[in-house]
């Protein structure tokens, strides 16, 4: 890894001239204004570069949807939105509605969670699909019609030509899903948020949607956020693996970091709780508690009352995320909160940054394939 | 249009008790308030007719047709008699049609459809062929029939709209009767001993309330609408009594005497639409259901 | 689709002769005298013999003096020849009535029901898309006092004011009294007129059609308002309308093409549902603007007990129901491809 004492802020910087980052996003909070205030995320910040593919993990309830749904604004006008998210060097919270919809479907394609209501039940899959190429790609209705009846069969849906009058109650869970892929990479997205593109799908069909969306990312270097309760989904597909608790981030590493040495004691319980093939298990072991109420921020440790290795200061400070030596550091007690800035800045979890942790109190290293991995 | 109210209430059939905390009936937003503020009022100025206004029925043709002025607000209407008092007294008239058509139209249809629903099978498809043949005869022409065949009283007018409305009702609760019958504390009373008259009205009855208490609050207004249209067309209550829809239909011949067709009409927007804009803390008490 | 449509048609005489059955036995059984009615009283109570005479006679014209079951045996064999009995006021066929009145009133209801939509619909969708502000808020006070304001008062001012007044709306009836009526082919002077290519007289009438169309569209056109705003808030809250915006469609598109495709499907079972209601509003605004119509017609047998008539007029706007449903139906499945498919009863 990177060396533990690095100068704040450098790598990313590094990182930044290498390929500058495609999206960069600074301190995003989303609140909900329901009966009371919903605070969904909580100054969340990172960076993706151009072609990663990068894995956002959470509980339901963590903040993650809402996170990566206020990327483009999609978000109902109850939510309050701050922080800048700057994609290509634009920061789209200053965009207007307008200028907006040039960047919505044409930079940013969304495939989301439920393919069952996010397709329109009154129109044909065709209609759906070339409406995207006709206002992105300036394509006519003939010429919309067949690059749909190509993007479709693209995806994997048999017969595309003839399916594209078809629709969506007349597809079956898995062949929507492709079609809402479809859509969302129509018009070659440089960024791809997949919103738990599976959960919704037979567990058959959920290997299938994620190798097209594997493939087609790879195959045209799109960056791709994918979003998932399910460490077990992002193990395959992505490089990088950040996890969120009660709309924050928690950990931030390689996905092969984040499986070998999670540093975490929310990722370690989540590691616990996935089936596993190599141990005989009599049931799965769950995380005990629930996550906190977010209508009311606690203070100190959003994850202390369910921690199995919290310490006092859990009770009083939030830890932010830092490198994982310096954490270790701040347990011996030699440490102190601004000592800690001093040295390290705020670590924003970006493609080349080291392995994060928001712990005071950093468990030894425990992961899902126990220490025969090996740091890349 | 209360066909149209119907569908959407039974597809929204949300059994509640009858039972509504005084928190759940506060007015939320400012038209809310606004409604309700109007209520209290008119039914208070209504109330206090005799200490406010002059006898509504005393005739001063000397006069006749004036506009407002200090001794007579509103004016006075062709036979001399003072609009403002004659509102007042108007509006005794249309609340207690507003009321009762509902406590008669109510109690009727709660009851029928209890029982409908309640006793199923065979009774129940009889008893529902006769509302549907109600429906079915269009309620404008059942309620003129019956007001042209029993003589413009108030009491007659009454009856004539619950006839027509009773079979909504009925409908209604035998909806809710069904859906709450079969629900486990019902059972529990079932294996508890209680006979099936004890049951109906203790248990399933003011479990299915909720709907009712919706479209009673609302159905006030309609039922002073109707009552009023009736008036208007002549076969509402008679003459000397002030009534807003026949104060309307002598005004159609001074129509350049304008506050002689404004104040009636008026009067009715007002109210009927305060009832409309304070319907919603009604609605919302039924539909929200607690913890959710 | 077609068997759907064609089984809905096979069952439609079905469903009127049920109709029949039922306006027949609720208008003779009604606890009234129509020859009493008709002769002024209230109750048979002169037993002088020359009256008595009169009455035998009147219940033998009309065939009061048979027992029920004869009476709608007879109703019924003669309805199925067309003949509806005769009305006691007009002493005329009813068929004969029904067929002057009714045109008229055809052409009120379509014209006020363009105006309902016309209007109501991208009102709807006008508040729902602002939803919570200022607008929404004005479009919520405005149609709640539009569903709250006596239709027949609405009508009275507004023909004071735009007739008798500002001389806007044209007077009473179909046509100026000088005006000569177009050769009579459907009884709808809008459509005869056209077909006698008389065009100073379609603008006449037209001009006549306006201001009641117009009343009446506007408190149906706000009623559809109102149920489009709310169905319309519920679809751009959906996941559907979501994904279209994340297209970066244009805003009419998400609004007309996305929710409003979706929201309009209740507002035609709606629309089928209000036609029985709109009677009601027929009635009165053809009072005050003395338009020669169904409404007025209802409403003078009704009064007079005019049973014949009644059962007649009961008759049509059962039919006219039963027609408005099937048109439902029909616009149902074209608006709403699950249906087709059979996915939703």
């Amino acid at each position: 890894m990177k060396s533990p004492v690095a100068e704040p802020g450098t790598i990313v910087a590094d990182a930044a001239e290498a390929d500058g980052p495609l999206l960069s996003v600074r301190d995003l909070s989303v609140t909900f204004r329901a009966e009371s205030l919903v605070r969904a995320v909580r100054t969340v910040s990172y960076d993706l570069a151009v072609g990663e593919q990068v894995g956002l993990v959470g509980e339901s309830g963590s903040g993650k949807s809402a996170g990566a749904l206020a990327l483009a604004r999609l978000l109902p006008e109850y939510a309050d939105v701050s922080g800048t998210v700057t994609l290509d060097g634009t920061n789209l919270m200053r965009l207007t509605e307008r200028e907006l919809r040039e960047v919505r479907g044409d930079q940013i394609g969304i495939v989301y969670q439920d393919p069952f209501s996010s397709l329109n039940p009154v129109l044909t899959i065709g209609k759906q699909l070339a409406e995207v190429l006709r206002k992105h790609k300036r394509l006519g209705a003939r010429a919309a019609r067949r690059q749909a009846a190509q993007l479709l069969g693209s995806v994997g849906v048999p017969n595309a030509d003839d399916r594209l009058s078809d629709y969506p109650h007349q597809f079956s869970g898995g062949m929507r899903q492709r079609a809402v892929i479809a859509m969302a990479v129509a018009p070659r997205p440089a960024l791809l948020i997949a919103d738990e593109p599976t959960t919704a799908l037979d567990v058959t069909v959920q290997a299938q949607i994620l190798e097209l969306l594997d493939e087609l990312t790879s195959q045209h270097r799109t960056t791709m956020l994918l979003i998932t309760h399910d460490l077990g989904v992002v193990a395959g597909v992505t490089q990088r693996v950040m996890v969120m608790y009660a709309g924050r981030i928690v950990e931030s590493s390689t996905t092969a970091d984040v499986f070998t040495r999670a540093s975490h004691p929310y990722t370690v319980a989540l590691h616990r709780s996935l089936p596993r093939i190599d141990l005989r298990q009599e049931r799965l072991v769950t995380i005990e508690g629930q996550p906190p109420d977010p209508t009311r921020p606690a203070e100190g440790c959003p994850f202390a009352p369910r921690c199995p290795s919290r310490i006092d200061r859990c009770a009083t400070e939030d830890p932010p995320l830092m490198t994982i030596p310096t954490a270790r550091r701040a347990t011996a007690g030699g440490w102190n909160m601004t000592s800690i800035q001093d040295a390290d800045g705020v670590q924003v979890p970006g493609p080349a940054s080291p392995h994060l942790t928001a712990c005071w109190n950093p468990p030894a290293p425990v992961g899902g394939l126990s220490e025969r991995g090996s740091t890349p | 249009m209360t066909v149209g109210r119907l569908r959407r209430l039974e597809e929204a059939i949300v059994p509640t008790r009858l039972g509504t905390t005084l928190e759940s009936l506060r007015p939320r937003t400012f038209l809310e308030t606004y409604g309700l503020v109007v209520i209290l009022m008119i039914v208070a100025a209504v109330a206090a007719a005799p200490l406010v206004a002059p006898d509504p029925l005393a005739q001063d043709l000397t006069s006749a047709l004036a506009g407002p002025s200090g001794e007579h607000w509103l004016g006075t209407d062709n036979l001399g008699r003072d609009l403002w008092s004659r509102i007042l007294y108007g509006g005794r008239v249309s609340l207690v049609i507003g009321v009762f058509v509902l406590l008669t139209a109510g109690a009727v249809g709660v009851l029928y459809g209890a029982v409908s629903g309640y006793a199923g099978g065979m009774v129940d498809a009889v008893m529902m062929r006769i509302v549907d043949i109600f429906l079915s005869f269009p309620s404008i022409m059942l309620a003129l029939l019956i007001s042209a065949a029993l003589g413009p009283t108030v009491r007659n007018v009454i009856i004539a709209i619950s006839a027509a409305w009773w079979p909504v009702y009925a409908r209604l609760v035998r909806g809710q009767v069904i859906v709450v019958k079969e629900r486990e504390f019902v059972t529990a009373s079932r294996a508890l001993g209680a006979g099936p008259i004890r049951n109906l009205f203790r248990t399933v009855l003011p479990n299915s309330f909720g709907v009712m208490k919706t479209i009673f609050v609302l159905d006030v207004g309609y039922a002073i609408l109707a009552g009023s249209t009736l008036g208007f067309l002549g076969l509402g209550v008679s003459p000397p009594t002030p009534e807003w829809g026949y104060m309307i239909r002598e005004a159609l011949q001074y129509p350049t005497h304008w506050w002689f067709i404004l104040s009636p009409g008026l009067a009715l927007l007002l109210f009927v639409s305060a009832i409309n804009f304070a319907g919603g803390i009604v609605t919302r008490s039924v539909y929200e259901v607690p913890g959710r | 689709m077609r068997w759907f449509v064609l089984r809905r048609l096979a069952l439609a005489p079905f469903v009127l002769l049920g109709m029949t059955c039922i306006t027949f036995f609720v208008s003779q059984l009604i606890p009234v005298d129509p020859v009493a009615a008709y002769l002024g009283g209230r109750g048979a109570a002169q037993s002088d013999a020359a009256e008595q005479a009169i009455i035998d006679a009147l219940n033998a014209r009309w065939g009061w003096d048979k027992p029920i079951p004869e009476r709608y045996w007879i109703y019924v064999t003669n309805l199925l020849q067309g003949d509806m009995g005769e009305s006691s006021h007009s002493a005329r066929a009813v068929s004969t009535d029904l067929a002057n009145v009714v045109p008229p009133t055809i052409e009120l209801v379509v014209a006020a029901l363009l105006v309902a939509f016309v209007f109501g619909i991208p009102l709807g969708v006008f508040a729902a898309a602002r939803r919570g502000g200022l607008w929404d808020t004005a479009f919520k006070v405005v149609s709640t006092l539009a569903i709250s304001v006596p239709v027949f008062w609405l009508a009275i001012v507004g023909f004071t004011v735009f007739y008798g007044r500002l001389g806007w709306a044209a007077g009473p009836g179909q046509l100026d009294i000088f005006t000569r009526p177009p050769p009579e082919v459907t009884g709808m002077v809008t459509v005869d007129s056209i077909l006698a290519r008389q065009w100073d007289v379609l603008l006449d009438t037209l001009h006549h059609l306006a201001f009641p169309a117009l009343v009446l569209g506007l408190v149906i056109g706000f009623y559809f308002a109102r149920v489009v705003r709310s169905e319309m808030v519920d679809a751009l809250e959906s996941d559907y309308v979501r994904t279209a915006r994340g297209k970066g469609l244009r805003r009419r598109l998400v609004l007309y093409r996305h929710a409003l495709r979706n929201a309009v499907i209740p507002v035609i079972t709606l629309s089928g549902l209000a036609f029985g209601s709109l009677l009601t509003g027929i009635i009165v605004v053809e009072h005050v603007v003395g338009w020669p119509g169904l409404g007025q017609y209802a409403f003078s047998a009704a009064t007079r007990l005019d049973l014949n008539a009644i059962a007649g007029v009961v008759l049509v706007i059962s039919l006219a129901y039963v027609l408005a449903n099937l048109a439902v139906d029909l616009l149902y499945t074209v608006a709403d491809p699950r249906v087709r498919d059979g996915l939703k009863s």
